[in-house]
């Protein structure tokens, strides 16, 4: 049959996308497919293949197709949905499945002979190519499609891809790449990164219809003038409540998983209806939890999930005609995302509705719908360059078929992440692995890949090659431990630092339910069901979610706005008492101002400064100001948030509109930041992932006992030896620019101080705490106290403020 | 910024040096714990790079200390060398017997790989734990919980850390001497060496040493 037809025989008319694709993927294309999720972009690569596939005459079996999925959790429903297309337009083909799950028996088997189409991760393929003759699997491959290409592009996981395709690709001439993504700001880059600049011709294809999203905010009823941060979603509880009950099926997404866990404890127990037809999934969920949700999904069995961000990826859940959205989602691609998981019929309209955890992210909703209708997406830079990832590419090589470092120089060379190496890099990285670094007498007796005869290096013993393939990969998580029922089943993980802090009998609460520890034993947590209502909720490292740049500046164009009496939308007008109370006390900036307060009070002296940047550029911004005030940086005390950030002292500190344009000067930024980051812990611990990564250190896995356990160090001891006994080494300097390009984005910050230092100053002194400044001091206290007292005290703070305000009749 | 710490432990009188090291005045003799000698070799032929110096510059900061004490006894708490025999031992044994005092072993859990002989002709002499000095009980691991012992103990074993926290996020894990009960923990002395973090809750004393030894204080 031909694919037309059996598209046609389901029911479905070809987008104009998708014939474009089929027909130029014939002509012998590579390319990268941009199209939102649920517009059958999988269909549209996959039809390509079949039909190219179907006029081919004598057709040899074995492996045609890798389809590469960022995660392991898409993999079935991926195969599934192949399977479904190459049967029906009758190609006898095979698709399976290799992933970290795959059974030790198959992946055997897959070692000698692999199917028609294999479904796998960038981690696993590395895997395989990391095995002796595995050169010769693939020497017929035809295709590789990397989909959900914009989840992969931004991490090491992205050049752990572009690295396995330079390798296939002189493996097997005539190899045509075809990446899937999202949409995306920068969509020439990411193709560019894709595909190296020999694989030629190239194509870029869009789905250009456009799928209306539209975002309702849940505005609360009223508006808290002295916001402060997380507790403010729980007087909506009963709005999301009645959303739920009026749709189909909805999914509620939250942007921490200790969030979701929250979430769904607080729906269930408001509307005990719910029980058994609302379900939980986030990434430390175990497999089986995860399916059981899934397929619950699929079979229209649940009335609401509530997720993170596990649920942005992965194949059309029909059911869902309803998107929720606690809390900022700090980026217009997300929200679009998303929006997008909901209304799949052709025509139908992705609804989202946005839940704000304070009254200042009223601003933001107001900034996130602006910015979806402009379609004002944020881009995704590559990073580049990495040797941790080089070092561990090398290894894997070494372990396999072995390599000659001079082909593998001009493989890695055609690359977009290491196409500016010089021989000097790529000697230290042959070094490395070889006799350890340039001084030969300092790694004495170190071995890791050696030279046969002919000059082609191998893995010195199986030790190493062991060790290694349980190492590949870029996902450098905190260390986990697996939470399991006593002789029963897993729920999932929790990491280490959580699992440290209980005690024997304590109760928390994880997937949905509570749980008493036990003990711990070999990389897990075991537990038994508890009747108890409450105990505590464990959090996850990475939970904060930058705001992205394209956010940034339409939160400062929306704060602007707020100025205006006659607000446009109900976001600004419901945040009117609030704008008014800032504006009597303090100001609201416009988009060409920037705005200082400074006040003191019992605390001490107060500084607040709002770029509306977000929280990570305002902690860069606050250590470089903090450092050219020139005092000891422990004379303050900081708080920030998304929209500024606070400095407390003991003394004023004096200021004017001059001294702030030069304290806050673009000029001699590098140096600044060079000085500050030198002696600070930031590379020290941003040196970790690259430790691991670089296989200096190996990291327990849960439910197994180290089998590494005699050669297990810290990242921070291996950090401090290199930095007395190796201080040139590489990964050294790698984690020195990884602060200033990841932590502290150079880039962006020097853009930030360039546009603030054409702004005007608005200086403005208040009497207290203004409605801005209030929730940068309740976070600063935030950490001192405990839970009960935090909120008492908070609720104090802000009925003090609200008398005050009351008296001077704002 | 002061580089020892005077206290008193059981009514005896000992000094704590920020390079890691216990200083006993009225026995004349040094203490140290988990030189973990050994370790960075063992690793490098496990085929990770780790470079080469650090026992050599441990070893020249115990020589200062022996230098600067000049101790009747220098008394290792165990651990002295990490893994199986390589050639870390000659560095070690060089050194040994460069010196003018004793240079004895308590041994520890890591030593196994090494027998009295081979330790004998490196010239270090070598107790089972625990090793009775002058009142005390020198031993590697810390005497067990729940026992009817009543003797004051020194040992080693747990490499205790000590959290502490600086200005913002900022925190700091310092090698510590912890005191608790009649017990008393040495740091590891080795500098590729991990540890474990304590807690303040049941502790007597923490006294901590900075990162580069710079100078040691009492943090509880």
């Amino acid at each position: 049959m031909k694919v037309a037809d059996w598209f046609a025989s389901q029911g479905f008319e070809p987008a104009a996308f998708q014939r474009e694709l089929w027909s130029e993927y014939a002509s012998g294309k590579n390319g990268l497919l941009i199209a939102p999720t649920g517009s059958g972009k999988t269909y549209a690569v996959m039809g390509a293949i079949a039909a190219a596939a179907l006029e081919t005459v004598d057709e040899q079996p074995g492996l045609k197709v890798i389809w590469i999925t960022p995660l392991r959790a898409l993999a079935t429903d991926i195969a599934l949905a192949l399977s479904e297309l190459v049967t029906g337009v009758g190609l006898k083909w095979e698709v399976e499945l290799r992933t970290g799950d795959t059974s030790a028996s198959n992946k055997r088997k897959q070692r000698k002979r692999l199917p028609e189409i294999l479904v796998t991760t960038p981690e696993s393929l590395h895997v395989m190519l990391s095995y002796p003759q595995s050169s010769q699997l693939f020497t017929a491959l035809e295709c590789v499609v990397v989909d959900e290409w914009h989840e992969l592009l931004g991490s090491k996981r992205g050049i752990m891809m572009q690295l396995g395709l330079a390798h296939l690709r002189s493996v097997a001439p005539g190899l045509r790449v075809w990446g899937i993504s999202a949409t995306i700001g920068n969509p020439a880059q990411a193709m560019k990164a894709l595909l190296s600049a020999q694989t030629r011709p190239q194509l870029l294809v869009q789905d250009i219809r456009h799928k209306t999203i539209t975002i309702q905010t849940v505005i609360p009823t009223d508006i808290e003038r002295f916001p402060w941060a997380g507790h403010l979603g729980d007087r909506l509880l009963s709005n999301v409540l009645e959303i739920i009950q009026s749709s189909a099926t909805t999914l509620v997404f939250t942007n921490t998983r200790n969030q979701s866990e929250v979430w769904y404890r607080k729906l269930l127990a408001a509307d005990r209806n719910l029980a058994g037809r609302i379900a939980l999934h986030h990434g430390s969920l175990s497999n089986v939890e995860r399916a059981w949700v899934e397929g619950a999904l699929h079979g229209e069995r649940l009335k609401a999930v509530v997720c993170t961000s596990t649920l942005d990826l992965g194949v059309d859940f029909r059911p869902v005609d309803t998107v929720v959205q606690i809390g900022s989602p700090k980026g217009v691609a997300r929200i679009m995302q998303r929006a997008g998981r909901s209304g799949h019929a052709p025509g139908a309209i992705s609804k989202l509705y946005f839940v704000p955890t304070n009254a200042l992210e009223l601003f933001e909703a107001a900034a996130l719908k602006e910015a979806v209708a402009q379609r004002n997406v944020e881009p995704i830079m590559a990073p580049i360059m990495s040797l941790d990832v080089l070092v561990q590419w090398l290894v894997t090589l070494g372990s396999g078929d072995g390599f000659n470092q001079h082909e593998v120089f001009r493989e890695v060379k055609q690359t977009a992440a290491y196409c500016d190496i010089t021989p000097e890099i790529w000697n230290w990285a042959i070094n490395f692995v070889t006799t350890g670094g340039a001084a030969l007498s300092a790694y004495e007796n170190f071995r890791k890949l050696e030279a046969d005869e002919s000059g082609r290096l191998y893995a010195r013993n199986r030790e190493i090659t062991t060790r290694h393939r349980q190492a590949i990969g870029a996902i450098t998580s905190s260390t986990v431990i697996r939470v399991q029922l006593l002789r029963g089943r897993v729920f999932g993980s929790v990491e280490e630092t959580f699992a440290a802090s209980l005690t024997t009998g304590q109760i928390f609460w994880f997937s949905g339910r509570a749980l008493e520890f036990v003990r711990i034993r070999e990389m897990t947590l075991w537990v038994r069901l508890s009747k108890s209502r409450s105990g505590v909720t464990p959090s996850w490292a990475g939970g904060r979610l930058p705001l992205s740049n394209q956010l940034a500046a339409q939160l400062r164009r929306q704060v602007a706005l707020a100025n205006d009496p006659v607000a446009a939308t109900p976001e600004l007008q419901a945040l009117q008492p609030l704008s008014i109370l800032q504006q009597a006390w303090s100001k609201l900036p416009q988009e060409n101002e920037l705005l200082v307060e400074q006040f003191d009070n019992r605390e001490g002296s107060h500084l607040l400064i709002y770029p509306f940047e977000g929280r990570s550029m305002h902690e860069v911004i606050a250590a470089l100001l903090a450092a050219r005030i020139g005092k000891e940086p422990n004379t303050f005390s900081f708080s920030y948030n998304d929209y500024g950030f606070e400095l407390l002292s003991a003394k004023p500190v004096v200021l004017s509109e001059s001294s702030l344009h030069e304290l806050l000067s673009p000029d001699n930024l590098a140096a600044d930041i060079a000085a500050a980051i030198e002696n600070g812990t930031m590379p020290r611990r941003q040196f970790r992932s690259i430790a691991i990564i670089a296989g200096l250190v190996t990291n327990g896995r849960p439910g197994k006992p180290h089998a590494t356990r005699h050669v297990q160090a810290s990242s921070e001891m291996v950090y401090d030896v290199f930095k007395q006994h190796d201080p040139h080494n590489q990964l050294l300097r790698q984690s020195q620019q990884e602060v200033l390009d990841q932590v502290v984005d150079i880039s962006r910050l020097q853009q930030t101080l360039e546009r603030v230092a054409a702004c005007d100053m608005l200086l403005t002194y208040p009497p207290r705490a203004t409605p801005l400044a209030f929730p940068l001091m309740v976070d600063r206290l935030r950490e001192r106290l405990t839970t009960e007292k935090f909120t008492d005290r908070v609720t104090r703070m802000q009925m003090e403020l609200e008398k005050y305000a009351n008296a001077l009749r704002i | 910024m002061p580089t020892h710490y005077e206290f008193s432990f059981e009514n005896t009188s000992f000094i704590a040096t920020a390079h890691r090291a216990l200083w006993w005045p009225s026995e004349g003799i040094v203490l140290i714990a988990d030189l973990h000698a050994g370790k960075a070799e063992h690793f490098r032929r496990a085929g990770i790079a780790i470079p080469k110096g650090n026992l050599e510059a441990d070893l020249q900061r115990l020589s200062d200390i022996v230098a600067e004490t000049n101790p009747r006894r220098l008394i290792i708490l165990g651990d002295i060398f990490h893994s199986q025999i390589n050639s870390e031992i000659d560095v070690l044994a060089a050194w040994v017997r460069a010196q003018n005092c004793t240079v004895e072993l308590v041994r520890g859990n890591h030593d196994r790989y090494i027998s009295d002989e081979q330790f004998s002709q490196s010239n270090i002499l070598v107790h089972i734990e625990p090793y009775a000095v002058g009142g005390f009980m020198l031993s590697h691991h810390p005497k067990a919980v729940g026992t009817q012992d009543k003797t004051a103990w020194i040992s080693g074993h747990i490499h205790p850390v000590y959290r502490l926290y600086g200005p913002g996020r900022d925190v700091l894990r310092l090698a510590c001497f912890w005191q608790y009960d009649k017990q008393l923990i040495l740091p590891s002395f080795g500098s590729f060496t991990g540890g474990e973090e304590i807690k303040r809750q049941q502790s007597l004393k923490i006294i901590c040493c900075t990162p580069g030894y710079e100078t040691i204080f009492r943090a509880y």
